[in-house]
């Protein structure tokens, strides 16, 4: 028995409640900049609407993107003080990792994916460049195997690295919705897979850079 | 005679008074004054003075260790020539209602056994004893009693509200708990050791350190308010001006908790916030 509140934040903002494995409820805003306001609302939303109470919820899953700054961290911050607050157990997961299981409910696409032709899971990580990793395979339960990622890189390069290692990879693009999340974290935790780690993927270094410490400005006086 | 003192928090000036009652009170065993004025400045222990007409009748001290949910009163002491009256009980009364405040379950206290009218006085406030020491006052080698009170009832009996503020605007995530117009616990994990590397405050860094101080932060506040979330009247947020990043985090962390808790959320401005502390005791 389980009541999963799941939240992703790395594109739009989307809540979602998973019980047992069948989504209950979901709120989806495309609106990446209002994040921080959407999301107390989502979250009552989706509890409305499942008729569920904070204190029932007992797994709170948060994707950890990775995705563009700006809106991973109000999700996850949202994600820690609702599992405060309700007194609930929480996980992070990898928010392709959602896209992969989505993917791979599909039959036709579990029977041809394999470690040799894998499916290649891409979101856009803005500044002409992608999210991507690869899977080999799905658990019963439905928690995908991730062989390869998550990496940022630019799409010419990820084609080119593809044909040099051989691959011709299984394509998806879908968007990760807390939904897929929710049932992904569902299979994590039937898989015992399911993590608490809920740091934050950005992927990339913070723009600012530490300045030479040996670098002085003004003039040497000596 | 009518009551006409005022029970006042202790400042360093009290000290000389102080100590004067002290060395009457407490013949043989006296606190030092380097003692005495260490506990006046110490963390976590609040102390009071007893004044009518300017002079000083009484004084005594609490100290309640954040988290532990205890008070101890560390000393009290009445005017010989003033006792009876009942000064003694108003300044328990503070003590006690003090300590509550500051997160108190529930209060200690030691006696000495061969003082029952301060053993009465310590039952009619609720205390009951507890356990003893043997030859606990030195030298007279008189045992101690020790007394426990629940501070439960002061506890929820007309209590200020309790709000817990997130504040994320600049370079650093604060968490605040107020009763009323009384800070219990601010605890800020600021990121200025970051910072200082980069030269200033660099938005994304700073967001990234709330991020990961928000859990921490939240735990260290409730334990030095010595309360618990179920316990929240409200909870605030900051909700500008201030870098939009990492502002938001709190935003989003406060309207979570708002919903999880089923707790009132208000937005306060950061300026509003930066001057509320100020003016907060
Ligand atoms: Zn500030």
């Amino acid at each position: 028995m389980s009541i999963i509140l799941a939240i992703d934040t790395s594109f739009g903002t989307s809540v979602a409640l998973v019980e047992d494995g069948v989504v209950r409820a979901e709120v989806n805003v495309d609106d990446t900049m209002k994040h921080a306001e959407r999301i107390g609302e989502a979250i009552a939303q989706v509890l409305a609407v499942a008729d569920v109470r904070p204190a029932q919820v007992s797994e709170v899953v948060v994707g950890r993107g990775p995705a563009p700054f700006t809106g991973l961290r109000v999700g996850i911050a949202a994600a820690v003080m609702f599992a405060e607050g309700a007194r609930a157990k929480l996980f992070g997961a990898v928010s392709l990792d959602a896209i992969a299981r989505t993917e791979l409910e599909s039959a036709e696409l579990r029977a041809q994916v394999s470690h040799d032709r894998p499916l290649l899971v891409t979101s856009d990580a803005r500044r002409g460049e992608v999210y991507a990793a690869l899977y080999s395979d799905v658990t019963k339960a439905g928690s995908p195997v991730r062989i390869d990622g998550p990496f940022v890189i630019k799409p010419a390069e990820l084609e080119a690295q593809l044909e040099r290692r051989a691959i011709e990879p299984l394509r998806a693009t879908a968007p990760v919705t807390a939904a897929s999340l929710g049932l992904l974290a569902d299979a994590l935790l039937i898989d015992g897979l399911l993590d608490t780690d809920v740091s934050a993927l950005y992927l990339r270094d913070p723009d600012a850079t530490v300045p030479n410490p040996k670098q002085r400005v003004g003039k040497a006086v000596s | 005679m009518t009551n006409t003192w005022v029970i006042l928090p202790a400042v360093e000036g009290d000290l000389d008074e102080i100590m004067a009652l002290e060395n009457a009170s407490f013949a043989t065993d006296a606190w030092s004054v380097d003692n005495m004025h260490a506990e006046l400045e110490v963390a976590h222990t609040a102390y009071f003075v007893v004044r009518e007409d300017e002079r000083l009748i009484g004084y005594g001290g609490v100290s309640v260790i954040p988290g532990t949910g205890q008070g101890d009163i560390q000393t009290i002491a009445i005017d010989e020539f003033e006792r009876g009256r009942g000064v003694g009980r108003s300044l328990m009364g503070a003590l006690m209602r003090e300590a509550a405040t500051q997160g108190a379950r529930e209060m200690f206290l030691e006696v000495r056994a061969d003082n029952p009218s301060a053993i009465g006085l310590y039952r009619s406030l609720g205390f009951e004893q507890i356990d003893s020491r043997k030859r606990y006052y030195m030298p007279d080698g008189v045992d101690a009693l020790v007394m426990r009170a629940n501070l439960e009832p002061l506890r929820t009996q007309d209590l200020e509200p309790l709000v817990l503020g997130i504040e994320t605007s600049c370079d650093e995530t604060g968490i605040g708990i107020v009763r009323g117009n009384r800070l219990l616990a601010n605890v800020i994990s600021s990121s200025m050791d970051e910072h200082a590397r980069f030269g200033g405050v660099v938005p994304e860094i700073a967001a990234r350190a709330h991020l990961e101080a928000l859990r921490p932060t939240l735990h260290e506040a409730l334990n030095q308010a010595g309360v618990t979330l179920d316990e929240l009247d409200a909870i605030a947020v900051t909700n500008g001006p201030g870098l939009a990043g990492a502002l938001m985090v709190g935003v989003g962390a406060a309207k979570a908790l708002a919903v999880a808790t089923g707790k009132p959320i208000y937005a306060v401005n950061h300026l509003v916030g930066h001057v509320g502390v100020d003016i907060l005791e």
